[in-house]
């Protein structure tokens, strides 16, 4: 029996969307809890446990610990737990224990919500919310309000496991990152890359990015902002591998030979190829973009059939019809809005002449030329770590 | 690659000596210098003998330091200690100073109080009578940089202050000389001068660091509170890393200006002329016989600033566009726009510091032209 390990203070976490998953959840599992143990790196005093579909954490149950898996994608919540013994009195102690930690005063309401999936267990689902909604009824004076309580306990029993706890904590959902292959992230220090990457890890993908510099057209401090983004998604994964391609001689390239008009277009064309090259060295199977339809002139419809032209594998646009309001709101509490508003200027509008491109033109086509460009890009890589 | 760095008005490289003064006031003498046990005690001595280069490096005299986190505190404290809070006061200020005096003057405006800004006349230069007319009864302080940072020209303090005197002579005088004093050859403030600013690291001293020179008797109302170090007009424990650092900066620039000042000034006026022949569209702005030494600035037309800048930073080159504490702004300085600055012309500040060489300034004259021309003719993403 494994009693022993589900004692004093932890945290439990369960699963989102996993729990759909049929002959193949094993895999995913693994992948959730090495992801899981990824990010507890550092605190060694914290076991994993895996048990009835269920993610036990032992050892502590500090707020450290709880942010640590906020963004673990694959778990749709946790609490911060008490486990015990699993027996009926040591149920109803530590449901009175839990109460009395809440404070409260005689007018503070509470209910008791109890599971049990081991039904070998001698009180039923009803009867332990009862035992142990009388107990802490004697021992604190607060009232039973099932409906709205100020205090909900919950009580759950399993075969190996009882624990109780009060709190249940929102998680990242979704589905483990590493578990649906891996995409090439365009990154450009704005709001939304960051996002579309982040929604592309929810979704169980592990990214690399690749960013555009036009140095000395804009400076290293705009290289800085996309790095420190990188630095944010890579916490969610084992590691992120972030391109730098220098960009400033193609973009001049293309404004000797095609003029101002079109200029964004052919940019951005040349940046899917580069893009490309990088996901196929990588054997990477798509792009991705923080694209959103009809944001700004190069992301009309016309010109992103344009663009995704020249790009060798499918591009991925989780922002495509996203509202801005909502993006801003994702990246702020995914942390990355206050590096992507840092004051820096972006490569696409070099050499840019205003209203001339809000449809695309059909007659843009990929030229040998262009594709031996795109090979001979020059990039440096660097490894991004979140921790 | 050489790296000949042309900022050292943003911050100039630390001097040895700061540095060994920061280390060992880190290390051996640790101690908090309110302390009254021995090692507080050698501790207060450094203070104090900082005091005393701080008042050397201002010219000598009779002075009372107060040390604070930088040439910004030192200017709020000169200006806002001086106004108290819902008096309806005057400051006369004029529109080549750095922002830590215009945004301090514009806050007395904000309390209640009244703020005058004295335009320079052509070539950047503050005219004495200019000052003085704007003072009146009401004025409670005048506050004027010694050498303009953006502007690049050194304003004739000590007339500008007598003048002011002569018109009230209850009127405070502070001179922002965070500037001046690392590229002057000599600070002399007359009586009229009661307070100037100082700070560490345009000196060769540490960041963080600064102090305000205030004449005997003359007091300011604290910023902040809590104890009574410097008489509770700046209290907080000493920095004394900082502040033996700062010192050890300002004994170097005490004992070496008078001959380092001179040649500083020669190169920058030869770097000037090289900058005037390397292409057409370039000038160099502020009066001509006002420019301060080691402070070049530079107009340059048909280019945006920061791409020239990073272009030039791609051959080791390294300058700035005016002031690093609005590095985020797009503008121009707007006393550079007074001055005449057309819309098509981008603003340059070449920097050199007292190490500058014969060389640099060569292969700085060079590395500009280069780069100016990659800029012009649009191929400056092409790498070396």
């Amino acid at each position: 029996m494994k009693q022993e390990l589900f004692s004093g203070a932890g945290v439990v976490l369960r699963l989102g969307e996993l729990y759909l998953k049929g002959g193949n959840r094993r895999l995913f599992m693994n992948a959730l809890v090495a992801n899981a143990k990824r990010a507890l790196q550092g605190r060694d005093e914290v076991r994993m446990h895996v048990s009835e579909g269920r993610v036990f954490l032992t050892g502590a149950d500090d707020e450290d610990i709880c942010a640590r898996m906020r963004w673990v994608f694959g778990f749709s919540s946790y609490s911060p737990v008490r486990y015990c013994e699993k027996s009926i009195d040591a149920i109803c102690a530590q449901a009175v224990s839990l109460a009395r930690a809440y404070g409260g005063s005689p007018q503070t309401t509470f209910r008791i919500a109890a599971r049990r999936s081991d039904k070998s267990f001698d009180h039923t689902s009803a009867q332990i919310g009862i035992l142990a909604g009388n107990a802490v009824n004697e021992a604190t004076g607060f009232g039973v309000d099932l409906e709205s309580p100020d205090l909900s306990i919950g009580v759950e029993v399993g075969k190996e496991w009882c624990f109780l706890w009060t709190q249940q904590l929102e998680g990242a959902r979704g589905l483990p990152v590493g578990t649906s292959g891996r995409v090439m992230l365009l990154l450009s220090g704005g709001i939304d890359s960051p996002v579309a990457g982040h929604l592309l890890q929810k979704r169980g993908v592990e990214l690399s990015g690749v960013y555009f510099h036009a140095f000395p057209y804009t400076s290293d401090g705009a290289k800085q902002k996309v790095i420190d983004l990188a630095r944010v998604l890579a916490r969610r994964q084992r590691s992120f591998r972030l391109h730098v391609v220098h960009f400033a001689a193609t973009q001049e390239a293309l404004r000797d030979a095609a003029g101002q008009g079109y200029l964004v277009l052919l940019y951005r064309r040349m940046m899917m190829r580069i893009a490309g090259e990088l996901a196929r060295g990588q054997k990477m199977a798509a792009l991705a973009t923080g694209e959103n339809l009809g944001q700004v002139a190069s992301q009309t419809l016309e010109n992103m059939a344009v663009v995704e032209a020249a790009a060798p594998f499918p591009v991925l646009r989780p922002l495509l019809t996203a509202d801005k309001l909502e993006t801003i709101s994702l990246a702020r509490t995914i942390g990355t809005f206050d590096i992507s508003v840092r004051p820096f200027e972006d490569c696409c509008t070099l050499w840019f002449a205003d209203g001339v491109e809000r449809r695309g033109c059909s007659s843009l086509r990929s030229t040998p030329s262009a594709n031996q460009r795109a090979r001979g890009y020059r990039a440096e890589d660097g490894i991004a770590r979140g921790h | 690659m050489k790296e000949i760095y042309f900022d050292n008005a943003a911050t100039a490289r630390p001097r040895e000596e700061a540095l060994a003064a920061v280390v060992k006031a880190m290390g051996p003498d640790f101690a908090n210098a309110s302390s009254l046990h021995r090692k507080g005690v050698d501790a207060a001595a450094r203070i104090r003998e900082a005091m005393e280069w701080m008042s050397a490096l201002a010219g000598g005299g009779e002075w009372k330091v107060l040390f604070t986190s930088g040439g910004t505190e030192a200017d709020n404290l000169a200006v806002l200690g001086s106004v108290p809070k819902g008096r309806r006061d005057t400051v006369v200020t004029s529109s080549l100073e750095h922002a830590a005096v215009e945004s301090s003057c514009r806050e007395v405006a904000r309390r209640g109080g009244r703020c005058v800004v004295v335009k320079p006349r052509q070539g950047g230069v503050l005219h004495p009578q200019d000052v003085a007319a704007a003072v009146d009864d009401r004025t409670a302080l005048v506050s004027i940089v010694h050498v303009a940072g953006e502007m690049g020209t050194v304003q004739p303090i000590n007339d500008i202050a007598r003048a002011v005197k002569q018109k009230n002579k209850k009127a405070r005088f502070h001179t922002d000389a965070v500037q001046a004093a690392a590229r002057l050859a000599r600070l002399d403030y007359g009586p009229a001068v009661d307070m100037v600013a100082l700070c560490g690291h345009k000196i060769g001293g540490p960041m963080g660091v600064g102090a305000l020179l205030l004449r005997p008797g003359v007091t300011v109302r604290p910023l902040f509170f809590g104890g009574d170090q410097q008489e509770g007009e700046r209290p907080g424990t000493f920095n004394v890393p900082g502040i033996a650092g700062m010192g050890a900066a300002a004994r170097m620039m005490v004992a070496e200006r008078a001959e380092a000042v001179p040649r500083l000034a020669d190169l920058t006026a030869r770097l000037g002329r090289r900058l005037l022949q390397s292409a057409e569209g370039v000038r160099l702005l502020g009066e001509e016989s006002c420019r301060a030494p080691g402070l070049l600035v530079v107009a340059v037309r048909g280019v945006r600033s920061e791409v020239l800048l990073h272009t030039m930073e791609k051959y080791g080159l390294f300058a700035s566009a005016g002031s690093a504490c609005h590095s985020t702004r797009r503008e121009p300085p707007a006393c550079l726009v007074d001055d005449g600055l057309a819309p098509d012309e981008a603003v340059v500040r070449f920097t050199p510091g007292a190490g500058v060489t014969e060389d640099d300034v060569e292969d700085a004259a060079r590395i500009f032209e280069t780069a100016l021309q990659e800029v012009r003719c649009g191929n400056a993403g092409r790498m070396k």
